[in-house]
């Protein structure tokens, strides 16, 4: 049996890295997105640099379905994004 | 584990009472602050409709003719942490609860004392009688609480050997949940410990999530959270009054530097170091003034102290005039002196640690994370990576 170390229990000392976050993104006609909203704006999507799928986790209840999009926005910014391909909704993360 | 629950009900009115025994005559409500917001701390025991927690607006409207009176915390804990010094003669165990409330262990100390009764008479003594101390005995940490509040005062009782039993008839605010989880329990109709024990787990944690779980394990009469001993702090501190009552900084100073001198020159501080400085002041018919100063190094010596002390106070605007001042130092080190290492890595290690601990005293924990792979052969990019805290 572990002995009780008395440390109140807590996450405090890990974090989550690289989380991602929800995102406001438009759609065009083509694949992909087309706008993106950033920091209160809405950004156009000069083009899709790369694209790439992962399918992960299939054991668990909800298992991990991706579509990312390395997207080029204004001045030649690089965002990643990709939309959850079970509930269709797009968040902002680092690849 | 045999837990014995010491409790002080309403003791900070009782210490307002000492301090003017004309409110012995009067309802009062004691509030204290926490930012704009204004909450109740204590009542007079005649005043059953307003709690604890609750906002001082709804209690004004629920006792209109009620003192008012801002809460002294460090008076009250003060006298608390006396009484616990006193406690702690008895017992190695002594954990401090909310104001007023301390779970003193008693396993293994019958042997050393004859019998348990000797050792509860003893803790009972060693609270001032006009604190009327009530002490509960039981199997854990709440229900020795409902036992002290079933007590007598300067009594202990232990409850009958079907604690279930004897806890459902107290009202959900006996429970250690913020009083909205109880008005909420009350609005379901939930209003005393026996009928959360009619539910089952399901419900509660549904409507309540971890807080229901905690309650309904807590009505059963299980509390399996353990006894955590405070750790014994060893200060030095020293007062001086002033000759008149005043509100600038330059007596201030002066009489922080004369602290100082007599603090450094005691035997219990050569060659020693502080990390914190705490400095306290009575103000005229307002609550006591208090500021806490953590130093950025470890200093062992009166003049740097003096310094970092006169620059922490010199834009302050204090909230009246000070009776007295006094200057405590904590969070004492056992260093000698600082004997740096040849090796510049070694130097710089013991410089990232010496930097921790000072931002774990200011800020209560570790601020500094850093970047480590857990799986980086994964290909969703959050399981990469976690942030952990440094440890130098």
């Amino acid at each position: 049996m572990v002995k009780d170390t008395r440390t109140p229990a807590g996450a405090g000392d890990i974090r989550a890295l690289n989380q991602p976050h929800p995102l406001a993104v438009k759609t065009g006609d083509g694949e992909g997105p087309a706008a993106l909203r950033l920091r209160s704006r809405w950004v156009t999507v000069e083009a899709v640099v790369d694209r790439w799928r992962i399918d992960d986790e299939w054991w668990r209840e909800q298992p991990i379905s991706r579509m990312y999009y390395e997207c080029a926005v204004d001045q030649g910014l690089r965002v990643t994004v990709f939309q959850d391909l079970a509930s269709y909704k797009w968040s902002l993360q680092r690849a | 584990m045999r837990i014995a629950c010491v409790l002080l009900n309403h003791l900070p009115l009782k210490l307002e009472l000492q301090r003017d025994q004309n409110l012995a005559n009067r309802q009062v409500v004691i509030f204290e602050r926490h930012g704009s917001q204004r909450t109740v701390l204590d009542t007079s025991p005649v005043i059953q409709q307003v709690r604890r927690g609750m906002p001082l607006q709804e209690a004004q409207t629920r006792c209109k003719d009620a003192a008012l009176i801002e809460a002294d915390m460090p008076r009250y804990q003060q006298a608390f942490n006396s009484v616990l010094l006193r406690l702690g003669e008895w017992s190695p165990d002594i954990e401090s609860g909310e104001l007023g409330c301390a779970y003193v262990g008693l396993d293994g100390l019958e042997e050393t004392y004859g019998s348990e009764e000797r050792l509860i008479d003893a803790l009972l003594q060693a609270v001032p009688r006009y604190l009327e101390p009530r002490l509960g005995i039981s199997h854990g940490k709440f229900p020795a609480y409902l036992a002290a509040l079933r007590a007598e005062p300067g009594r202990a009782y232990k409850p009958p050997l079907g604690v279930k039993q004897f806890m459902a008839p107290f009202p959900v605010e006996v429970l250690p949940m913020p009083w909205e989880v109880k008005a909420r329990l009350r609005s379901f109709g939930l209003d005393t410990l026996g009928k959360i024990t009619e539910l089952s787990l399901g419900p509660l944690q549904a409507q309540f999530g971890p807080a229901g779980t905690r309650m309904w394990h807590l009505a059963q009469g299980r509390d399996d959270t353990p006894l955590i001993p405070r750790r014994p702090e060893e200060n030095l501190s020293s007062t001086i009054a002033f000759p008149v009552p005043t509100a600038n900084i330059e007596p201030l100073l002066m009489a922080l530097d004369h602290l100082l001198a007599r603090l450094f020159s005691q035997p219990e501080m050569r060659g020693r170091y502080a990390r914190v400085a705490l400095l306290e002041g009575q103000v005229v018919r307002k609550p006591a003034w208090q500021k806490r100063i953590v130093f950025k190094v470890p200093v062992g010596e009166r003049n740097r102290a003096y310094f970092v002390l006169k620059c922490a106070v010199a834009d302050i605007v204090l909230p009246g005039p000070l009776e007295d001042i006094r200057l405590t130092l904590r969070e004492l080190t056992g260093e000698s002196g600082r004997q740096e290492s040849l090796f510049r890595d070694v130097r710089r290690r013991d410089q990232l640690r010496q930097t921790v601990a000072q931002l774990k005293v200011a800020q209560g924990k570790n601020p500094i994370y850093q970047v480590r792979e857990t799986e980086p052969w994964s290909r969703i990019p959050e399981r990469q990576r976690v942030l952990v805290t440094y440890e130098p």
